[in-house]
């Protein structure tokens, strides 16, 4: 019966066949890598005092293929040195109960320069929909992309302004937080 | 024509297939989104301070940290408020000096300077912490147990020197129902190791409930009231063979929080006058309604003495 299909299908099905055909393992070669131990600092240095925070739970993945990009960073894995700070942070700015999440998801751009098979490293752009304190805004920014021994990593330093995402300081405590905050991610992906 | 269907159909289900791949990387954060749904989060802030405002909050200071609280409570209204300087005269002071052992174990002492003059040791430890997420659990549960010598000293009186303790124990079950809304219920057992009269129970029973209401991120309501299921009929601040009858009843305290960075103000008014938990629960003789009400304030400061470990690249 099969056979006999095969035979009565004429040249151009067959090619479209193929295609098809070759789509489908494309697509089932779609490789994911990603990371649920992913590391994000930010730093806000003003007259009064120097805040910074470190956080080692970031969940990222990157479809190689495509170069689509997503991480998630938990608000309340950030710890301070001061743990009322941390309480502050958590309570009045982010509200972390509300929002418990940041996350972005968007595109590496020029993903397929990247051989994640060789060593090497890379310089690229980000770009995507940042979501933090419930509040989406678009962004685009540098990060490089290093692989050794066939792991994967990304870096990339930008910086922030909190106001931008609805975060509201209080007048009396303007000197104590930074207009801006600089934020560093670095991921370290295992193949999946 | 009956293959040429056969054939469309397959090649339908082949696109479908061949689609679904780049489906899924559009769903990257879902993704992690439903990978994270593993993790447990913890509720953060139920109260403001480690006291709701004479009764211990389910909070306790970080690990390393120390904390101070300076306490007072001035004179009552009632009693020769102008006379005795605006309560100023008769007011009471404490101070409580405690650290963070760990995350769940804290250890104090504390201090005050009338009825009676007494030093406290306590130890606070929590059991339960309110989560959601891969481990959930409603309510937080603290324990907190304290040991209270009076160091009144009391002339010719006769008693053993183990007559000046007595205890408090708790179990504090606290929960943030919202992000404004906070309550706690407190059942409290007090002993104290001389009572006055024989037909009076050395253990007193009583239930405590706090609850506060944040009204911006600096600035929040509390109230406490402390029920007292057998109370007793007398003051026993005067140790020794003689009986003073008091009419004990249950403290009432009513008061705002306010918070600027490292100090966390809690001003109120009570009809209690101790500092030393089984006083402020047991040994109330004053009433709302007779106007016996005490302006207090707590202060406290935090010192971060052994700094967190931080997450480091790498």
């Amino acid at each position: 019966m099969v056979p006999q299909i095969i035979n009565s299908i004429d040249m151009k099905t067959k090619i479209t066949f193929l295609v098809v055909g070759l789509l489908v393992a494309i697509g089932l070669d779609a490789q994911k890598i990603m990371t649920r131990s992913g590391f994000v600092k930010f730093y806000s240095e003003a007259p009064l005092e120097n805040i910074e925070a470190t956080n080692n739970q970031v969940s990222s993945v990157i479809e190689t293929s495509d170069g689509s990009f997503a991480f998630l960073v938990p608000i309340k894995g950030f710890v301070f040195e001061k743990a009322l700070m941390q309480e502050h942070f958590n309570e009045n700015y982010m509200e972390s109960g509300q929002y418990p999440k940041a996350s972005f998801k968007g595109k590496i751009e020029g993903v397929e320069q990247v051989n994640f098979k060789e060593d090497g490293e890379y310089q690229t752009t980000f770009s995507g929909t940042m979501n933090i304190h419930g509040v989406d805004r678009k962004i685009s920014e540098k990060a490089t992309i290093n692989v050794k021994d066939g792991n994967a990593s990304l870096h990339s330093d930008f910086e922030l302004t909190p106001e931008d995402y609805d975060i509201k300081i209080p007048a009396g405590k303007r000197d104590n937080i930074a207009k801006t905050v600089e934020v560093t991610v670095k991921i370290d992906y295992e193949k999946k | 024509m009956k293959k040429n269907r056969l054939l469309k159909g397959l090649f339908a289900g082949l696109f479908a297939l061949s689609l679904s791949p780049l489906a899924a990387q559009d769903d990257l954060l879902d993704m992690l989104e439903e990978d994270s749904k593993e993790t447990t989060e913890y509720v953060l802030a139920t109260f403001k301070g480690t006291r709701a405002i004479n009764l211990q909050s389910s909070e306790l200071p970080a690990k390393g940290v120390l904390q101070y609280i300076f306490m007072h409570r001035f004179g009552s209204f009632s009693d020769d408020f102008f006379y005795n300087n605006l309560g100023m005269n008769t007011a009471t002071v404490a101070l409580q000096l405690d650290y963070g052992v760990t995350d769940w174990l804290n250890l104090g002492v504390f201090s005050g300077t009338a009825y009676p003059r007494t030093y406290t040791g306590f130890v606070k430890y929590r059991l339960f912490r309110q989560s959601k997420g891969a481990k959930v659990m409603p309510v937080s549960i603290v324990g907190y147990s304290a040991l209270v010598y009076n160091n009144e000293r009391y002339g010719d009186a006769k008693f053993n020197e183990t007559d000046r303790l007595s205890f408090a124990n708790q179990l504090i079950f606290a929960r943030k129902f919202s992000k404004r809304f906070s309550l706690e219920v407190v059942p409290t057992h007090v002993h104290f190791n001389i009572v006055s009269l024989k037909s009076e129970s050395n253990d007193i029973f009583s239930i405590g409930t706090a609850a506060r209401f944040k009204l911006t991120n600096q600035l929040s309501l509390s109230a406490e009231y402390i029920y007292q299921i057998n109370p007793l009929e007398t003051n026993i601040l005067q140790l020794g063979p003689e009986v003073a009858f008091q009419e004990n009843h249950n403290a009432l305290s009513v008061g705002v929080d306010i918070e600027t960075g490292g100090h966390v103000f809690q001003l109120f008014l009570t009809n209690s006058r101790g500092v030393a938990d089984p006083f402020t629960i047991a040994q109330t003789p004053g009433r709302w309604q007779n106007g016996d009400i005490h302006l207090g304030f707590n202060i406290s400061r935090v010192f971060t003495l052994v700094k967190p470990k931080v997450p480091q690249e790498d």
